[in-house]
């Protein structure tokens, strides 16, 4: 495909109205969501385990595209979900792994 | 089908569905500062979210692994310490268990699902700039528009948004009427906007999982205190004497509910609220989980605006024929009244007034129409009073004094007391059972404690002791009290209420020649009217339209004027306001911008540098002589880690440093305040000093954070306002409007301290004078507190002339 180069007079953005308006609302949102489980009990202990046959698997370089291959773990069983190799997760856990093997 | 109900993109791996209306949306963010999907779901305040059934991660609906929380705004990844594995945790309570050593899971990484107002681009894939660029071009205004419509009918589109009728503006406020039907139908419309909003807001506001604590008040009633979440973000507001419904619909009894009336909210103190019931039997005090609240909505001040503009309209004798016309803004020929003046113009055991204030007075007594402007500290209650105490000398007949705010009524009824006129102070039925410093005054109290009428005594006393009287009794009790009301009020030389209070029907038989309506400039004008309809001749308005006017809640009511006070429409009729020009509040140095930029330099200072100079105190003024300063805060805000960019950690830390250092060098907690506009800051602040500074919690604890809006009309030694806003790309917000400015930088008796970003807050004209100001003062500073040096910014100057 030839890139296709699209001539918009799409300029730098100043904020409206609405979009301080909106962000307030966001902010509100936040609050609001985080201010509702203020009085959450706490659980005693973050009961998740990692399936066996997850452990330890040595997938390091489970690079797709640039991504690496991450398991979601949900109620509905598990996932695997394309991180882009450069994201903060992605980095930190491969520095984590690296970290880990040296040991 | 599965396209962007904003703008149609409808790639699956693009796309989310929100839960609650089944709407589908993209994961651009076009023309709006967020996502498609994250406007839709703080438009329509939903929460939960699922994936396309043909996308990566297939039918998945975002939730808590832990706890099943569905709501995506408190939603994020966890990584797994060692393995390419992740979860999805809630922030509160589910991350933010600390992470030990033998967890498999790092809670130190969580990551919220949503940053910069998208959702991680990985998780929900963002439209290329070209599928954006082809697919339908929505702004946010038509968002809104959107939006709205939704609430009547789901499936409206944006064609929808052509047809007419719906962008109908209501009809503006205009400067002048033709007659009071005119006036009637342009406010009434407006105040039924502002009504049935406030209606939606209160109703949809109900608030599950409430744990209630049960206690016994004094007057023997049931007290059910609670937090209520709701509060924190500032959608709604709750006053002492609203009403709330409690409603018990657990298990362990059957169904109970409840009205009450607040007499608590939220401050420094604690966040509960305090709510006397109605009934004391059969409470389910035995009960503290499963309770929720609604938000009882009455009618009552909206009400008595639509009477008040009827009987304007309809009766000759609401008001004299010269109010009347000056109220609609026609030219009348000025009335000079031949009023003997009085020898001494200062009332008794109030303070001597000063020029400006005596020919506030004097000016006040010739006219029947006028009003006084009061900036800052000017004094303005004293003059009232002192007004007040004349009218009621010269004038026959009672003098009706009111404002719009309780506070400001009872500071009133505080020095029209003092001056030994019979003053009767009516409160709403709701508020009889509150505490204040003039309740003496209050009419339900004299006539509780008067001791002429023996037999009204008797059924009082009965009263009290037996919770109730028989029905016959009831009657004989209602009758003689409604009398006894009516004799204390004939007999009054001065009545004061709010101005929906002069609506009630205690006083629907009384006529008013004279009215005062104090803090005049933030009352709506229909509300100004009950007051004005009993009768009028002399009216007096007295406020500042040059701080905060009257808070309208229904925007569209707000653009179409209901904002604007009958206060600034006379003054830009031409009525030209009597200004107070001696302030007594400020340090000299700090009434010098306000004075400048909001009261042409007219403001003069009575009271001096040296009065204002604390000695003894060890604060690390950069100018010594110049009690203030503006602290340069650039540490980058950090909306995207936490989504919440309406607080800023760094000017809390500070905020807590110069609070921290007043207190250590003598300073009482009850000197200083903390401005703040944004709701989710103040609590911020609140918890960060009490958990991080250095001294006594209580200590802290004792400090008043509040907003601007809250802080208006009153004074502290020592003021510190953190403008939270440090964002390159967003406006400042709230800060945009210098009549709030004004008021911020105006309750300081001794001192002020601004956290702020400058490079931010430069490019907004009124702030860019505001820093250059600071500056010319060697003022504005950086670093820390123990080492202030003067800062070398560059501002960018104003980005846009100021609208
Ligand atoms: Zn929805
Ligand atoms: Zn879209
Ligand atoms: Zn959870």
């Amino acid at each position: 495909d030839d890139e296709l180069i699209v001539h918009t007079n799409r300029q730098e953005k100043v904020p409206t109205e609405e979009d301080e308006e909106f962000e307030r609302e966001f902010s509100r949102m936040m609050t609001e969501s985080m201010e509702s489980r203020k009085y959450e009990r706490k659980p005693a202990m973050l009961d998740v385990a990692i399936p066996m046959y997850l452990k330890g698997s040595d997938k390091v370089s489970d690079f797709l595209d640039g991504n690496v291959a991450f398991t979601l773990l949900t109620k509905k069983g598990r996932k695997t979900m394309e991180v882009p190799s450069d994201s903060a997760l992605a980095v930190n856990t491969r520095s984590k792994q690296e970290a880990e093997r040296e040991e | 089908e599965h396209a962007c109900r904003y703008c149609g993109i409808h790639a699956v791996n693009s796309v989310a569905r929100c839960v609650t209306c089944n709407k589908w949306f993209c994961n651009s963010r076009g023309n709006t500062s967020g996502s498609h999907i994250i406007n839709h779901l703080v438009r329509a305040k939903h929460r939960e979210v699922a994936l396309h059934p043909d996308s990566p991660l297939g039918e998945t609906t975002l939730e808590c692994y832990s706890c099943g929380c569905k709501n995506v705004f408190l939603l994020g990844f966890i990584p797994a310490k060692s393995d390419t594995v992740v979860v999805l945790l809630c922030r509160q309570p589910c991350a933010a268990m600390p992470s030990s050593k033998d967890m498999n899971w790092d809670t130190s990484q969580w990551l919220p699902l949503i940053d910069d107002r998208c959702f991680l681009p990985w998780l929900v894939k963002v439209p290329s700039e070209q599928e954006q660029l082809r697919a339908r071009q929505i702004t946010a205004h038509q968002i809104n528009k959107l939006e709205e419509l939704w609430k009547d009918n789901t499936e409206a589109t944006l064609e929808d948004l052509e047809k007419p009728g719906i962008d109908d503006e209501p009809q503006p406020v205009l400067l002048r009427y033709d007659d009071a039907y005119q006036y009637q139908n342009i406010f009434g419309p407006l105040v039924k906007m502002e009504a049935d909003y406030d209606k939606k807001l209160k109703e949809s506001q109900t608030q599950d999982d409430i744990v209630v604590r049960w206690d016994i008040g004094l007057n023997q009633k049931r007290i059910a205190w609670f937090y209520l979440p709701k509060l924190e973000s500032g959608e709604v507001r709750l006053a002492i004497g609203d009403e709330l419904r409690l409603r018990y619909r657990g298990e362990l009894r059957q169904s109970w509910e409840d009205v009450g009336h607040v007499i608590k909210i939220p401050n420094n103190v604690s966040d509960e609220v305090g709510l006397e019931l109605r009934r004391n039997d059969n409470t389910p005090v035995d009960c503290t989980h499963n309770f929720s609240v609604d938000f009882v909505w009455k009618s009552t001040s909206f009400d008595r605006m639509q009477a008040a503009m009827k009987t304007f309209a309809v009766d000759e004798t609401s008001v004299s024929g010269f109010i009347y016309h000056k109220l609609l803004g026609h030219e009348v020929e000025p009335q000079v009244l031949r009023t003997v003046m009085p020898k001494r113009f200062s009332a008794p055991n109030l303070p001597e007034l000063n020029h400006s204030q005596v020919y506030a007075v004097k000016s006040v007594l010739q006219k029947n129409l006028s009003l006084i402007q009061g900036p800052p500290g000017t004094g303005k209650t004293v003059t009232s009073a002192t007004i007040v105490y004349h009218l009621a000398k010269i004038n026959s007949g009672q003098v009706l004094v009111c404002a719009p705010s309780n506070v400001a009524v009872d500071q009133l009824t505080e020095k029209i007391h003092a001056t030994g006129l019979k003053v009767v102070r009516l409160t709403a039925k709701s508020r009889e059972a509150l505490d204040s410093p003039v309740s003496f005054l209050t009419l339900h109290e004299q006539v509780y404690n008067n001791d002429t009428h023996v037999e009204l005594q008797k059924l009082i006393q009965l009263k009290t002791e037996q919770g109730e009287l028989s029905s016959s009794d009831e009657k004989k009790y209602k009758t003689l009290k409604r009398a006894c009301e009516r004799e204390i009020l004939q007999t009054a030389d001065v009545i004061l209420c709010t101005c929906v209070g002069a609506g009630d029907p205690r006083l629907s038989k009384f006529k008013f020649r004279t009215v005062l309506i104090d803090e005049a400039t933030q009352a709506t004008e229909p509300e100004c009217m009950i007051p004005l309809v009993l009768g009028c001749k002399q009216a007096v308005l007295v406020g500042d339209h040059q701080q905060l006017g009257p808070v309208i809640m229904n925007k569209k009511a707000a653009r179409a004027g209901l904002c604007q006070s009958l206060f600034e429409r006379l003054v830009i009729l031409g009525i030209r306001p009597i200004r107070l020009q001696v302030q007594y509040r400020m340090h000299p140095c700090l009434s010098e911008f306000p004075s400048n930029m909001f009261y042409e330099g007219s403001l003069q200072n009575g009271v001096t540098t040296q009065d204002r100079l604390k000695k003894n105190v060890d604060f690390p003024w950069p100018a010594p002589e110049t009690p203030m300063f503006f602290h340069s805060n650039l540490g980058q805000e950090e909306i995207s880690s936490s989504g919440t960019s309406y607080l800023n950690r760094t000017e809390a830390s500070n905020c807590e440093k110069v609070v921290t250092k007043f207190l250590k060098s003598g300073i009482l907690p009850s000197q200083i305040g903390i401005i703040t506009p944004y709701e989710g800051q103040r609590s911020y602040v609140v918890s960060y000093m009490q958990f991080n500074g250095p001294l006594k919690k209580d200590l802290y604890k004792e400090i008043e954070v509040a907003s601007v809006d809250a802080f208006q009309g009153r004074e502290k030694d020592y003021i510190i306002l953190s403008c939270v806003r440090s964002n390159e790309h967003q406006g400042i917000g709230f800060l945009n409007d210098p009549r709030r400015l004004n008021v911020a930088l105006t309750r300081a008796r001794y001192g002020v301290v601004i956290l702020g970003n400058p490079r931010v807050l430069s490019r907004h004209p009124l702030w860019h004078h505001l820093l250059v100001h600071y500056k010319d003062k060697d003022c504005l500073v950086e670093g820390p507190l123990n080492n202030l040096k003067v800062s070398m910014i560059a501002f960018r100057g104003p980005r846009r002339a100021y609208r």
